[in-house]
């Protein structure tokens, strides 16, 4: 398992090396990029074949159309049960879900992108923990710690960007991860459970994050600075699509692109490297795995700090990428929202990605509808909230049949 | 499983005939200016900023003369595409509630030149917004001058009026955070107060916040047992403290901003009122008679009927016309401007 022959090495490259080419094509409002991602797929399909054989991809395409299908039908009946919201309530649902898909996926599909850049950072830090058999439940504490670090930093530095981007990375997720460190001390010292002290951190942080914005330039009595901080200095901004593809909304910034290949190096350290096989084993069973000789205590704490830092990436790109400054009060909730992402994955980091993007683009078309045809957001709130009831609704299903 | 896929599927083909059987509906409306209308991010149901410019623009719809876009965000995040996606749907005007849209304002109008936005509650000086960009404030000085007279002539010449009224010649305001509007809001009231009550006290208490009931109740009660018998509010949510300390201590209050009167009709003489629906309404209108001027701001204030005195509802007995009529003079007087309200502490000297 862990051998790689030399060819196969070679195609796996291509095949990364196509998916960033063709997102960032595609981003840029290329759609050549397109044909870089179909290339990717056929990549990804002959390296799946030369590395297992036939026999392996037919299962592999298999399982995973099994995986997939609950969940598709899932949101589906999500929609149409919002459908029949809708129907009592006296507007159009076809029409109503029509602008909703049209505006997440053509008209403001670059909303959809910007919102779901967090929201992969959140479900990842949540994944991860999860395969450790933790439930990182305050990645929004971690969020809000990244967010304050990255503002910090932002507006202090005065470093070419080569250096001070990557080093804003760096500090402010030492410091996410740091945050985490209590709450897993505690769980290893103390057994305490991490689900009430991550969240209880993240009620901490979010309090904090008042005080940190009048210390910033923060200033109630000034409508110019309300409940927000001064700017970040404009060499510490995440570079933007339109600096070198000037198609591109001049919002969008490469985020995703750091979102996307966090997403592959998290599914590589979990499946490819002895530390994500130790975290995966202590997720199963920690008794089997401390028999096994792993230090579970150790892995426990390093699986917390890595979601630490995942969640405080997502306050850094934020901040860098987008606000370049920090608001008081967002109402985003990428920390919660993130739990929502995760489960939907179904604790893939891969399908982050996409249930992520899925998640932005429900966000934006909502708005989109909302904006057209004067249809309630609320109905978004709505879907959502069903999609994870019916999802989680399958592990019922699965459950009781394993009962039964 | 088989059985629910069987009425999903025969659900599809309902719902799409009663999608087309109401399609006819919602476009019977054309040519209609478009405004647009861009909430922060406690949406429709404040009772404040949001819902009032709702209800300005309501009343220019109802009278059929604009079509309503409204957009509530789902988070700060849809500010910009929010602003931006009403001006590429068609909108020529839009209104941006609430001071968190300063900098998404002037992010997205210069990318819009055919549209005009209207800040409301932004006041722009350094840098000047560009031409498409008017933000809204308004007179709060003159609503509050209003109050002062009120309660200046009720606290002594006609206290016998009312058993909530006392000897004394103190009045008092619960003020919020320090700001800007704050300020005239309360300069305006003393002024009002001393113009017909010269040697009256004017107790204030600056809780610093707008969003604590139990400190503007804490601060009336201080105010009452200093001999306050009539305290007026200039503290948002703080503010709703007042009525219930009303009620404890048998004074009369005073709302701000809306009309009050329903928080204890029994304890409120009126309300010094910011007319966010008026304001509203006026733009929209000089915007369709093609008066709306961008690139600075517009205050509203008594000469537009966008502040004032709200009704006295169950005190309409107890005030005297006399009390009326100077209000109507102190009115007029603005109005006119032989009365000139200063709207900084260190202009009125106190």
């Amino acid at each position: 398992m862990f051998e790689t022959s030399k060819s196969f090495l070679v195609i796996r490259i291509c095949t990364i090396l196509f998916i960033v080419i063709g997102i960032v094509l595609f981003l840029g409002s290329r759609h050549i990029g397109l044909v870089f991602l179909g290339a990717a797929c056929v990549l990804w399909l002959i390296g799946e074949v030369l590395e297992n054989g036939k026999k392996h991809l037919i299962e592999v395409l298999k399982s995973g159309f099994k995986t997939i299908r609950l969940p598709l039908a899932g949101i589906f009946l999500a929609f149409f049960i919002g459908g029949i919201f809708l129907l009592i309530t006296g507007y159009q649902p076809l029409k109503s879900f029509g602008a909703m898909i049209y505006g997440g996926l053509v008209k403001n599909w670059h909303v959809s992108i910007l919102n779901a850049v967090p929201l992969i950072f959140t479900a990842l830090s949540i994944t991860i923990a999860f395969k450790g058999g933790l439930f990182n439940i305050g990645a929004e504490g971690q969020y809000y710690v990244g967010t304050m670090a990255a503002t910090w930093l932002g507006i202090r530095f005065d470093l070419p960007s080569l250096v001070a981007i990557p080093l804003i990375f760096i500090i402010a997720g030492g410091c996410g991860a740091a945050y985490n460190a209590i709450p897993a001390i505690l769980k290893v010292k103390t057994g305490a459970h991490e689900v009430v002290t991550t969240m209880m951190f993240a009620y901490i942080a979010r309090t904090i994050s008042s005080l940190f914005i009048r210390f910033n330039g923060g200033d109630p009595t000034l409508s110019a600075h309300a409940y927000i901080t001064d700017s970040i200095s404009e060499s510490t901004w995440l570079p933007t699509f339109k600096s070198f593809l000037p198609q591109a909304n001049y919002r969008l910034h490469i985020g995703i692109l750091i979102a996307v290949i966090t997403a592959l190096a998290v599914h590589h350290i979990l499946h490819r490297t002895r530390l994500g096989f130790e975290i995966r084993a202590v997720g199963l069973n920690s008794f089997a795995a401390r028999t096994q000789g792993i230090a579970v205590g150790r892995i426990i704490l390093i699986t917390m700090l890595l979601a630490g830092l995942l969640a405080a990436f997502a306050g850094v790109t934020q901040v860098l990428g987008l606000d370049h400054k920090m608001f008081e009060n967002i109402n985003a909730g990428y920390g919660w929202n993130g739990i929502a992402v995760a489960l939907l994955a179904g604790t893939s980091s891969i399908a982050v990605v996409f249930c992520a993007l899925f998640w932005g683009a429900l966000d934006a078309g909502g708005q989109y509808m909302s904006r057209t045809l004067q249809t309630p957001t609320s109905i978004v709130e709505i879907v959502k909230g069903l999609i994870l009831f019916l999802i989680l609704a399958r592990y019922l299903f699965r459950y009781f049949r394993r009962k039964a | 499983m088989r059985k629910l896929t069987v009425i999903f599927l025969l659900s599809i083909p309902a719902i799409a005939l009663s999608g087309a059987g109401s399609k006819a509906v919602g476009t019977a409306v054309q040519e209609r200016i478009i405004v647009g209308m861009a909430t922060d991010a406690n949406g429709l149901g404040d009772g404040s900023f949001n819902d009032g410019v709702y209800a300005g623009l309501k009343k220019a719809e109802d009278e059929g003369l604009i079509e309503i876009r409204l957009i509530e965000p789902a988070s700060m995040t849809d500010y910009v595409p929010n602003l931006s996606g009403l001006a590429e749907d068609g909108a020529e005007l839009i209104f941006a509630v609430g001071f968190l849209f300063y900098d998404a304002l002037l992010e997205v109008a210069p990318n819009y030149p055919d549209t005009m936005f209207a800040g409301i509650d932004l006041f722009y000086d350094s840098p000047m917004p560009p031409s498409n960009v008017l933000g809204i404030n308004w007179k709060e000085h003159e609503s509050g001058y209003l109050a002062g007279v009120v309660a200046g002539l009720m606290t002594r010449e006609y206290a016998n009026r009312s058993d909530k009224l006392n000897d004394e010649n103190v009045i008092g305001a619960v003020l919020g955070m320090d700001i800007p509007p704050v300020e005239r809001y309360f300069v305006g009231f003393t002024e009002g107060a001393k113009s017909v009550n010269s040697d009256i006290e004017v107790l204030s208490v600056v809780t610093g916040t707008f969003t604590d009931q139990a400190k503007g109740k804490e601060a009336t009660i201080a105010l009452a047992e200093q001999g306050a018998d009539i305290v007026i509010q200039f503290a948002g949510l703080t503010g709703m403290g007042i009525f219930t300390a009303a009620q404890e201590k048998n004074i009369l209050v005073m709302g701000a901003d809306v009309d009050q009167n329903h928080f204890a009709p029994e304890y409120t003489l009126t309300s010094a009122m910011k007319g966010t629906t008026q304001a509203t309404y006026l733009t929209t209108l000089d915007f369709i008679d093609g008066n709306f001027k961008g690139g600075g701001n517009a205050v509203f204030g008594l000469a537009e009927d966008a502040v004032g005195l709200a009704p006295f509802h169950d005190f309409d007995f107890v005030v005297p016309s006399e009390v009326i009529d100077a209000v109507e003079q102190a009115r007029s007087d603005i109005i006119s401007g032989a009365v000139d309200i200063p709207q900084t502490r260190d202009d009125a000297g106190i």
